[in-house]
């Protein structure tokens, strides 16, 4: 896929919600199996979300979800529809005027005849109901989200959850460590537990020393994305960032970390790593769609794996345990360079599956810590 | 996309402002950032509280094609009056992403309220993690350059690249180079066109009261019929307060306009009070 891709399919960037919700558009995409009303895979995501979550009738996800739906999650594994429409409701109740703002969608037909679509949303939400980051707070708080979908015949049957959940409880006023022993004392299922051990274990064979150079005459999406995650967080070669970021890159990465620029980029990438020094990434999915004559999309989906190295004071017991992150990024490709980058995963659960699998009992802050 | 916003507060139409923003339009102001209708509105009436229905008695525009900048005084009958600058992503229908910078030293002196009763009264700000960085401007690092992030005839770009390395250079030479002598500058929070020696008091006071300031650029839009720039950045440093060292982040909007190749006024728009609240900084910054 070169730095530049035509895109006929819908684009959400500048679509007033009321035209998304009405597209008058011709259909397409072939989307078989799909009800006739939706003209493309973009089509289907923006307006099943806004039917299920702002309208909210959630009993469409028995409409809109396969019986069978694995959903995975950093902070635990569900598997059928029915799961979907609990946990749906349940955060509706702690939440109750959550709106699913969506940003983008990027999507990428797959040769198996399912459609792959990576939805960044943001949300506003009122905490008004206890919920598993602890008692209501009553403070609204943003929180960005990425869900990427594979869906077949009108149906999600398989999905990657990821949200910055640090970011929400920041402003919620939850302490991040706290809402972490909150979230260690949830028991997951058997398939997550699993599921963990497996994708860090993956993860680690990752061979991380083969050099991966970037030139411009060899330019391809895929080249670009694995280049990326070798070159920076399996290498940790910082000086090349000039190589994959705009001088004045915009960066959004999970906890309220916002950076400009190279220098900014470089810090935030450094301090996130030093806590895994010997992280390993490998790309799971890569998805590209064209946003404007010189500008495609990309959304990917990655993992971390390492061993911990505690920056927090709190932390510090833990350290030698498994690290394993499950990420989404939707970066802005201009040139080809990245000119603006979302990250999101979830950093509560990420602690909170290291404080569990220790099998230590960490104090809160009201007891002191 | 101007009339709109300056209505917003000398008229109060929201109806107007409302129908150039989308659903996933984000609107930031006093370093929070508000998405959708109930959280921009909320941020809307209290401006339109606290400074709504005066007379526009100022304004300076920069028209982009893809971003825009306007910055507008608004004055009571006493001559009192609040600055308001506006730096937005447009498609010419409507707002994608905007950022609002009020001078809220200028609101405290309009409203007769201390810093402290501003501050009381301004939302929270969206919970940054700044991360340790190294600022120092290597032989082989790249940082962010004027021609970088925006397309400008060579004399302007020449202005403005001397500019910007009074900033992040500290290439304070470059004031007399690059100002006309007789330059309107305003800084906000401080008494109005001080000229030259106050705005150089200004950024060493700046500097000095901050470790390992760095300057970054994010945007800059220019209008070629006015000769106007606009240019979003923000100083990032460790800020001394009473023996505390504390990591800050300061967004700043200038807009320049320029004349024969020399800046003839500059609005440097800086939300102090927001600032203080964020970092939990004492009053006065500098």
């Amino acid at each position: 896929m070169s730095s530049t891709q035509k895109n006929t399919i819908t684009q959400v960037h500048w679509q007033p919600l009321t035209k998304l919700l009405a597209p008058s558009g011709k259909k397409q995409q072939a989307l078989v199996g799909f009800d006739d009303e939706f003209i493309d895979i973009v089509d289907y995501i923006i307006r099943i979300t806004h039917r299920i979550w702002e309208q909210k009738n959630v009993g469409l996800c028995y409409d809109y979800y396969g019986e069978v739906c694995p959903v995975f999650t950093l902070g635990g594994y569900s598997e059928c529809v029915e799961q979907v429409v609990q946990n749906t409701l349940k955060t509706i109740a702690a939440f109750p005027d959550r709106s699913l703002i969506g940003e983008n969608v990027i999507w990428k037909e797959e040769e198996d005849k399912t459609y792959y679509s990576s939805h960044l949303i943001t949300s506003i939400m009122t905490n008004t109901g206890n919920s598993d980051f602890g008692v209501a707070t009553n403070n609204t708080g943003r929180v960005t989200t990425i869900a990427d979908c594979v869906c077949f015949e009108n149906k999600i049957i398989k999905e990657w959850l990821v949200r910055d959940n640090s970011f929400l409880i920041a402003q919620l006023g939850i302490d991040l460590i706290d809402a972490a022993i909150n979230f260690a004392q949830l028991n997951p299922n058997e398939t997550f537990k699993q599921w963990y051990l497996d994708e860090f274990d993956r993860v680690r064979a990752t061979k991380h020393r083969t050099p991966l150079t970037l030139t411009s005459e060899d330019w391809t999406t895929e080249h670009f994305v694995k280049s990326w995650a070798q070159t920076l967080f399996n290498q940790k070669q910082f000086s090349t960032l000039n190589d994959f970021y705009h001088v004045a890159a915009a960066h959004q990465w999970p906890g309220g970390r916002k950076s400009t620029g190279l220098a900014q980029i470089s810090g935030t990438l450094i301090q996130w790593l030093a806590q895994c020094p010997d992280a390993k990434m490998t790309i799971d999915h890569t998805a590209v769609v064209g946003f404007d004559e010189d500008t495609i999309d990309i959304a990917i989906r990655w993992s971390v794996a390492g061993t911990y190295s505690p920056h927090l004071q709190r932390l510090a017991t833990l350290k030698g345990n498994r690290f394993f992150v499950l990420a989404c990024t939707h970066m802005r490709v201009k040139n080809k360079k990245i000119i603006k980058e979302v990250t999101v995963f979830d950093e509560i659960s990420l602690y909170a599956n290291i404080i569990r699998e220790s099998g230590m009992s960490l104090p809160q802050l009201a007891q002191g810590a | 996309m101007f009339n709109e916003l300056i209505e917003l507060y000398t008229k109060g139409d929201t109806n107007k402002l409302s129908s150039k923003l989308l659903h996933s339009s984000a609107w930031k102001q006093h370093d929070f950032t508000a998405y959708g209708d109930m959280q921009t509105e909320k941020l809307w009436l209290k401006s339109l509280e606290q400074f709504g229905f005066l007379t526009l008695t100022k304004q300076l525009a920069v028209q982009g094609s893809s971003y825009s900048s306007i910055y507008f005084e608004l004055s009571d009958n006493e001559g009192k009056s609040v600055s308001v600058t506006c730096f937005f992503e447009h498609n010419n229908l409507h707002i994608k992403r905007l950022h609002c910078i009020i001078d809220t030293l200028g609101l405290s002196k309009l409203m007769d309220k201390t810093a402290e009763q501003i501050v009381a009264q301004l939302p929270a700000a969206d919970p940054l993690l700044l991360s340790q960085f190294d600022h120092q401007l290597h032989p082989q690092s790249y940082h962010a350059m004027p021609v970088d992030v925006c397309e400008m005839p060579q004399g302007i770009n020449d202005v403005v690249t001397q500019w910007w390395s009074i900033w992040q250079d500290k290439q304070f030479a470059n004031i007399e180079n690059v100002y006309q002598p007789k330059a309107e500058i305003n800084i906000a929070g401080f008494d109005s066109s001080e000229g030259l020696t106050a705005l150089r008091t200004f950024q060493l006071k700046l500097h000095n009261r901050m470790n390992r300031s760095y300057c970054q650029l994010e945007n800059i839009c220019f209008d070629r019929q006015q000769n106007t720039v606009a240019v979003q950045w923000h100083v990032d440093g460790d800020y001394l307060d009473s023996g505390e060292i504390k990591r800050i982040r300061i967004p700043v909007l200038s807009l320049l306009s320029i004349d024969n190749n020399a800046i003839i006024e500059e609005q440097l728009q800086v939300d102090w009070l927001a600032i203080c609240k964020n970092f939990n900084l004492t009053h006065p910054f500098v």
